[in-house]
């Protein structure tokens, strides 16, 4: 009789591995993620009702002006008025409002955007949209990595003179707003970057997978790419720092020391290796400040993403296209964060192997 | 206790920020003009920085210097509604998530508040911002921000106080019949007071940030002094590519010491936290 | 006739705090180990028996620092290793794991959670310059005498019980067959139960392997079980040394008469006083005997001058006034 099968979860029979990583974590994380995405989508519904402004007015009354019957035929007129009243119609008890919102969401329909009236606000930000993925996923994964390793340096290196102006340079950038830190970068490189002063907004090219728009979204992603990323690395170089300090003086990497094994050795194996999962668990929790300061990023340099769309659908009160820009917001970020919750078992054995 | 005062790097900075604090919220008592600083042109406009106007002026006829010291209070202000308010609710959620039987009920709630860790608040921000414009003060945008960011908190919250059900003490109070408000104020609280302070001094950062933020998209309360005030006029009137730089890089300086201060602070106290110093 | 195969004299190993103040845990210790034997090394908390043995094993880290004295390690192929000046560099590419190992404090944590059991051996071994059968081979050998099931090999330490994985970390440490084997208090944080397994396995492997084994511990009934001599320290120094069975029967240092009289024996039903007071601040130990503060049979003499550590009958020691002849 296997001593192992005495010390792991039951396994029943008919039981296979891929049953076992359905029920104990596919599932849960699930859960997890229905939870965060309808707590996010409540509060964005929620938001939109509690005010003094009622945004279905405003927009109806556009809709019905007579600049909106000069452009659109009445069945557009009719349907973009329903679309409207789904979304913000308040004259419905809320439970009605509420499933609608949702129905919209998932259907992805805002109804119509003020500022590029007649288009639908979902087409705006599908246009607007892989701009942000861009940035954020580069910047993202890059920061990470090297945030990570330099955390790692940091804390073998603590008591040598990088370590510390390492650590002093994180301690430092860390606590700046976002906002602040695109000013300084604005101001310190404001002739190389005069383009980024005006107001956002400049051509939005279509977006077509080849080598020319890559080439073109590079040249003008740069510049918040760098922020970004100086930004993130600070942030993750001090977070893993202390995670490494604290897996260095864990009794398992002490016996790694005493029983001769080498320091590089030590070091990417065991050290690398112990302040990894945390750090996936800290990205996927992280993920909406990431997202936030990106937004902000991106209005201050007038990137064409999602933060420039927001400053101009706040401008010029935009309710459909600033809902749904929050909406899919929402719903990006969770679904990262669960995308994370999944890959992580896979990188920790205890979890996968759970206590015996 | 006695560590922290010991830590005599840790008193210097605290009596830097209870300095910058005082100057705050006392220095407006000395305002010599007869108006609130973030009204417009009651002196000069553009003037750099002189014996008479140490800040210097901005375009739109405002005193830098006292722009600066009421946009510190208002950040001030701000800060503590946002720290108060968030701490109280990442309490009561972190430890309802830890005080509830059910396994099931538990990870319920800590799903909740990583709902609130996950979700990006800067676009919920701005959406209550602009549905409020008219409505946009420091109190305000600090009570919105205090019932939104109370997530990391409370996840804190909720892993010290899951690892402290494990002790004696907590056992022989819930058998004594503490009910679930007893638990939190008598047994619960004054285990993570020194967590608490550092959480507080962090959303006041936090709410800093955020403010800022929402400046830099026009949404913050522009009628008051503020930092997103001062961010949100200094861009509009092209200070930056006119070369009005005293506008914004005092206040911007300022608001970047007292964060680093402060940070600096919630560093040195999580290092004492960490070896078991208990407050 | 029993050879040397450690040997220890007036070591001095200090730990630095800030404002360059000494933590003086071993102060002046001369020890002789010999081939085959089983040594015990008690005292309480504090009293400097696990530097003493990081000492020996050469582990020697900030804040760490030897100040004085050697330890020698001799070894049947007549090399001599002088483990606190070797350097950790050096002595982890000829040393450690061939002729010296070591089981460390907390032995059931010290597995590292992310790989499986056989990975550990693999990655000990090949640094070694082993190779993979060879290693695997050992492995097995060592699982099935310590009455393991083979399929441990392939489980995740967290798959595995506390005890299962102490007698991984012994599997471990007997690797290469080393002559010297050092445990720091292994099973301090074990049931009673668990300790006797773990002591049972380390005495089958000292037969298997008629090597030496140096066990500290606070705990002197344990060692009073399986070891052949036995070493008490205190503040820093030892203060008695001599066979197991002797110390036990007629204890000389007071401290260690306290020690042994306080261990419960069926029939005994004495009123047991405890020793008032505690062992002296090591930053700053008081001239004569570290034990005069508690020591009821205190003289003058133990105030202002230390008793040097003198035979005082074969292959007993103790440092005490009431036995030195002067």
């Amino acid at each position: 009789m296997s001593v192992l099968s005495s010390t792991r979860q039951s396994s029943g029979p008919g039981y296979t591995t891929l049953g076992r990583y359905f029920r104990g974590v596919f599932l849960p994380k699930f859960i997890r993620f229905i939870i965060i995405l309808f707590v996010g989508l409540t509060i964005a519904f929620a938001v939109t009702r509690i005010n003094p402004i009622d945004p279905a007015n405003a927009l109806i009354q556009k809709l019905t002006s007579s600049y909106g019957a000069n452009v659109l035929r009445p069945e557009e007129i009719e349907s973009f008025r329903r679309a409207i009243l789904a979304i913000f119609g308040r004259d419905r008890p809320i439970w009605e409002q509420y499933i609608s919102y949702l129905v919209g969401v998932f259907t992805f329909n805002f109804g119509p955007s003020f500022t590029y009236f007649p288009s639908l606000a979902t087409d705006i930000i599908s246009s607007y949209l892989p701009w942000t993925v861009f940035l954020l996923t580069f910047s993202t994964i890059v920061s990470w990595i090297i945030g990570i390793t330099m955390g790692v340096l940091a804390s073998i290196f603590e008591r040598r003179a990088i370590g510390k102006v390492l650590n002093w340079i994180s301690l430092v950038v860390y606590p700046i707003p976002t906002t602040i830190l695109a000013l300084v970068f604005l101001v310190l490189f404001v002739s190389q970057l005069r383009a980024y002063m005006i107001s956002p907004g400049g051509g939005v090219t279509a977006f077509r997978l080849d080598l020319e728009t890559l080439a073109g979204m590079f040249s003008r992603a740069w510049a918040p790419a760098l922020v970004l990323i100086f930004y993130n690395t600070m942030v993750w170089a001090l977070g893993t720092k202390g995670l490494a300090d604290v897996v260095r003086s864990e009794d398992y990497v002490r016996y790694a020391v005493i029983r001769g094994l080498p320091l590089k050795y030590i070091y990417s194996r065991y050290l690398v290796k112990g302040v990894l999962p945390p750090q996936i668990t800290a990205l996927a929790l992280t993920l909406g400040n990431i997202f936030s300061g990106a937004m902000v990023i991106e209005r201050a340099f007038s990137y064409p993403g999602l933060g420039s769309l927001l400053s101009l659908a706040v401008a010029s009160n935009d309710y459909p296209l600033v809902l749904g820009i929050v909406s899919y917001s929402i719903l990006g970020v969770a679904l990262a964060a669960f995308i994370l919750d999944l890959i992580y078992p896979l990188i920790d054995p205890r979890i996968r192997y759970g206590a015996g | 206790m006695s560590y922290i005062l010991m830590n005599r790097r840790l008193i210097g900075l605290v009596a830097f920020i209870l300095a910058m604090v005082i100057v705050a919220f006392v220095g407006p008592y000395f305002n010599p003009y007869k108006v609130e600083p973030q009204r417009w042109n009651y002196v000069p406009k553009d003037r750099p920085p002189s014996m008479e106007y140490p800040f210097g002026t901005t375009t739109l006829g405002q005193d830098v210097l006292w722009l600066t010291i009421y946009a510190r209070r208002e950040s001030f202000a701000m800060g503590f509604i946002t720290a108060a308010i968030s701490i109280d609710i990442s309490l009561i959620v972190g430890s309802l998530a830890a005080y509830v039987r059910s396994p099931v009920a538990s990870e319920v709630v800590a799903s909740v508040i990583d709902a609130f860790c996950v979700m990006p608040l800067l676009p919920i921000l701005i959406t209550i911002s602009l549905l409020w414009k008219q409505q946009l003060n420091p109190i305000f945008i600090g009570v919105i921000l205090g019932v939104l960011g109370w997530g990391g908190f409370a996840r804190i919250i909720r892993a010290a106080l899951l690892s402290l059900q494990e002790r004696p003490f907590v056992y022989v109070a819930k058998a004594s019949g503490y009910g679930f408000f007893d638990l939190l104020i008598k047994v619960y609280t004054p285990q993570v007071i020194g967590w608490l302070i550092v959480a507080f001094i962090n959303r006041i950062i936090f709410a800093i940030g955020m403010e800022a933020s929402l400046g830099l998209f026009g949404l913050t309360s522009l009628n008051r002094a503020s930092i997103g005030s001062i961010i949100h006029w200094s861009l509009t009137y092209q200070a930056f590519l006119r070369g009005i730089w005293w506008w914004y890089t005092f206040p911007i300086v300022l608001v970047v010491v007292t964060v680093v201060v402060l940070y600096l602070i919630v560093f040195e106290l999580q290092k004492s936290l960490r070896r078991g110093v208990t407050l | 006739m029993s050879e040397e195969v450690i040997r220890v004299e007036d070591l001095r190993a200090y730990y630095t705090m800030p404002n360059n103040v000494y933590v003086r845990a071993v102060d002046g210790v001369m020890l002789k180990v010999y081939r085959g034997e089983i040594l015990g090394i008690a005292g309480e908390s504090g009293c400097g028996k696990s530097t003493l043995l990081r000492a020996m094993y050469g582990l020697i880290e900030y804040p760490l620092k030897v100040l004085g004295g050697s330890v020698l390690l001799l070894t049947k192929d007549e090399k001599k290793f002088d483990m606190t000046s070797l350097g950790i560099d050096r002595l982890r590419k000829g040393v450690w794991w061939r002729y010296i190992s070591f089981i460390p404090q907390n032995a059931q944590n010290v597995l590292n959670p992310m790989i499986r059991v056989k990975d550990h051996f693999i990655e000990t071994g090949k640094n070694l310059g082993m190779d993979e059968d060879e290693i695997l081979e050992r492995m097995n050998y060592w699982i099935d005498s310590l009455g393991l099931s083979r399929d441990v090999a392939s489980a995740f330490p967290i798959q595995l019980s506390g005890g299962m994985r102490q007698r991984i970390v012994i599997a471990l440490a007997a690797l290469l067959e080393p002559e010297v084997l050092l445990a720091d208090e292994p099973t301090s944080a074990l049931d009673v139960v668990n300790q006797r397994v773990f002591v049972a396995s380390l005495s089958k492997l000292h037969k298997k392997l008629r090597n030496t084994v140096i066990y500290v511990s606070h705990d002197l009934e344990l060692l009073g079980i399986f070891t052949h001599r036995i070493a008490v320290m205190y503040a820093g120094k030892i203060v008695e040394v001599g066979k197991t069975d002797e110390v036990f029967e007629k204890p000389l240092h007071p401290y260690s008469k306290a020690l042994i009289d306080s261990i419960p024996k069926i029939g005994d039903t004495r009123i047991r006083k405890g020793l008032s007071g505690r062992p002296p601040d090591l930053r700053n130990p008081p001239p004569g005997c570290r034990f005069y503060p508690r020591c009821p049979y205190a003289t003058n003499r133990c105030r202002s001058e230390e008793p040097p550590l003198v035979e005082v009958s074969k292959g007993h020691y103790v440092a005490c006034w009431l036995h030195a002849k002067r």
